[in-house]
């Protein structure tokens, strides 16, 4: 990979999240309703008290000048004040970031793991029973919402069965060590886990099988044959290696996605993570909040396709520039 | 003893509800060191025959009869473990030129060093490593460039490097599909000149598929004419192609259709004639003889007798109503 490569994507990567942060402004700026109605939480507010706000929060300075306001305490770290918890933006994300971490880390885990895995099951068995079944079941998965699928986990599991937590992160009031806690968290950690690896799993597992489908016929997979190898070599190790492009194009993609559905997730199994943090700051118009959870999120994705960008120079050496 | 020995060889396709006989009742010899090309037109079942040797063929073809015995061994109905032994060890396999026959994420010399170990489990790193870089070095490309991947070789090269990866294991009998197929005519000769060269410092025996005359030629001592999945004519090259500035002395009016469309540079100078209409439709049933509808000289029996396969000399054969009658 060469250096002018790189410096070529990370100009894109900064000019891309430049593009985005002043959307992210200026879509805070044209929502309608007085910022300053908002911070009062009502209509009727003393003259000199909505003045003091004015001047407090820097709207007395024209859209231009707050737009440079706004970058610079960016880059300073500065991403505003909640109205609603009455701290700083950066405080009320850092208490949610890591919870959103811990659910959407793992369910990524969990689904690319297992779409591929199942992606594999049904290409090298293609046509067959096994390859129908993971087809259709993950054809339904993936045509389910996550709320839905999360609330019939919630009925199964919660509800009917009770064996597993349904909301929140720890048991209210529970004291124990550190591998209780962590039990505890774990168990919590299943359900909404669960219900987003369904979806997602089942995106991937159609993904691969469809690529591995079509690389399974390529010309370079009959020579495999003709070689001798073992049928495991010769998918793991020749098709699923050229598979593997349009899988690390679905990831990126993923991440969007997942993101998204770890806002209906949350709410639904009330995991204080980020979803749950933008979910919240809707409904009581949080909008500081909300544009630090926006910014996360888009860099996230920004990020996660940088990364694909350089994870296809190391996949397939015919884009590779010398 | 012959090295290959194919008796009464048939491949069905399925199809839609039916299924299609893309080879029918074919019985075929190579021994060792020889050289046989099969050619034919698209479609007559000569790709078909060479991937059911190593059991290649796709999912919807099936063995439906005969035996296919390579060295002793009985192939059809071999389970696939044993299949994988024998498959590149005893019988390598050159795909068309025009294929992506070479992974392209995978560097050459690792791909010809993959198939060393795969049938060597015990063979020395170093060693393996070093006949790789022999290989390739055989066939003319330097070792300096053992690492490419293979976007990064010309068509010609990578053609010789699949020949080197071919000849990886020592195999006693080697399948070229349309080894020239696609090439600039440069690469053709050179390609050629490279596998009458292996077949005999290798003592290699070759198994040629082409619808070129000429590379079947350059390359064969036998030439095995196919249409329609059946054999129509078998002899020596030279005596059914004809030596350079002798006559050919095909029998069959197919053969003769072939080599009527095929310019000579050597010969009188006419104009190459087209062989006109299509072969038949292999999924219904067909009277008589199959090269009927296209044959010039089809007489009322070639319609509804299939024609008897007849010697016209020794090792040459030929299915011919033409030649019973003892008329042509």
């Amino acid at each position: 990979m060469s250096v002018r490569y790189l410096a070529k994507k990370l100009t894109t990567l900064v000019v891309t999240l430049y593009v985005t942060v002043s959307f992210n402004f200026l879509l805070f700026h044209v929502l309608p309703g007085s910022p300053i109605q908002l911070l009062a939480r009502s209509g009727h507010y003393d003259p000199a008290a909505r003045a003091q706000l004015v001047k407090l929060f820097g709207l007395n300075h024209s859209l231009f000048t707050q737009y440079f306001i706004y970058l610079k305490n960016m880059l300073h770290g500065d991403l505003g004040f909640s109205y609603v918890f009455r701290k700083p933006v950066t405080t009320v994300l850092g208490g949610a970031i890591g919870n959103t971490l811990l659910l959407v880390g793992t369910a990524t885990l969990v689904t690319i793991l297992v779409g591929v895995w199942l992606g594999v099951m049904a290409a090298s068995r293609a046509h067959s029973l096994t390859d129908a079944s993971i087809t259709v079941t993950s054809l339904g998965l993936w045509s389910m919402p996550d709320f839905f699928t999360g609330m019939i986990l919630i009925f199964i599991c919660g509800v009917w069965t009770h064996i597993l937590p349904i909301s929140g992160l720890v048991t209210p009031g529970l004291v124990t060590g550190p591998w209780g806690h962590f039990v505890d968290v774990a168990r919590h950690l299943v359900l909404p886990a669960l219900t987003l690896t369904f979806v997602n799993a089942a995106e991937f597992s159609l993904i691969s099988r469809n690529t591995l489908v079509d690389v399974m016929v390529e010309d370079y997979m009959l020579t495999a044959r003709a070689k001798g190898l073992r049928r495991r070599t010769i998918v793991w190790r020749h098709a699923l290696r050229n598979a593997m492009l349009p899988i690390v194009t679905a990831t990126a993609l993923y991440v969007g996605m997942i993101l998204g559905g770890a806002i209906q997730v949350e709410t639904v199994f009330s995991w204080p993570g980020m979803g749950l943090l933008i979910y919240n700051s809707v409904v009581q118009r949080d909008y500081p909040v909300l544009e630090g959870c926006f910014l996360l999120f888009a860099i996230a994705v920004i990020a996660t396709n940088f990364i694909s960008d350089l994870l296809y120079q190391v996949l397939d050496p015919r884009v590779r520039r010398t | 003893m012959s090295l290959l020995e194919i008796d009464n060889l048939s491949v069905d396709y399925r199809v839609g509800s039916g299924s299609l006989r893309a080879v029918d009742h074919v019985s075929l010899r190579v021994e060792p060191g020889e050289a046989v090309g099969i050619v034919g037109e698209s479609g007559c079942g000569k790709t078909s025959l060479g991937l059911s040797i190593p059991m290649l063929l796709p999912g919807n073809a099936e063995i439906s009869s005969g035996s296919i015995t390579l060295a002793d061994h009985e192939l059809v109905g071999m389970s696939e473990d044993q299949l994988n032994q024998l498959r590149w060890s005893a019988v390598a396999f050159v795909f068309q030129g025009a294929m992506n026959a070479l992974n392209p994420v995978q560097r050459v010399d690792r791909q010809i060093l993959e198939a060393i170990t795969a049938h060597e489990a015990k063979a020395d790193k170093h060693e393996a490593t070093e006949r790789v870089l022999q290989l390739l070095d055989l066939v003319g490309i330097s070792p300096a460039r053992a690492k490419s991947f293979p976007h990064e070789f010309s068509g010609g090269m990578r053609q010789r490097a699949m020949i080197a990866m071919a000849l990886a294991c020592r195999p006693s009998l080697l399948i070229a599909d349309e080894p020239t197929t696609a090439l600039d005519v440069i690469s053709q000769a050179q390609i050629l000149a490279l596998l009458s060269s292996l077949r005999r410092s290798e003592d290699l025996s070759v198994l040629m598929i082409s619808h070129d005359l000429s590379a079947i030629k350059r390359v064969c001592d036998r030439i095995i004419v196919m249409y329609a999945g059946v054999i129509v004519e078998s002899g020596r090259t030279e005596e059914v192609l004809g030596r350079r500035g002798e006559p050919a002395q095909a029998a069959h009016p197919y053969t003769q259709a072939l080599i009527g469309a095929h310019p000579d540079l050597h010969g009188e100078r006419v104009l190459a004639q087209g062989l006109p209409g299509h072969p038949p439709d292999l999924s219904k049933p067909i009277a008589g003889c199959r090269f009927a509808d296209r044959c010039p000289y089809a007489m009322p029996v070639c319609r509804e007798v299939v024609p008897p396969t007849l010697a016209i000399s020794a090792g040459h054969i030929a299915a011919c109503h033409l030649l019973s009658k003892g008329a042509s």
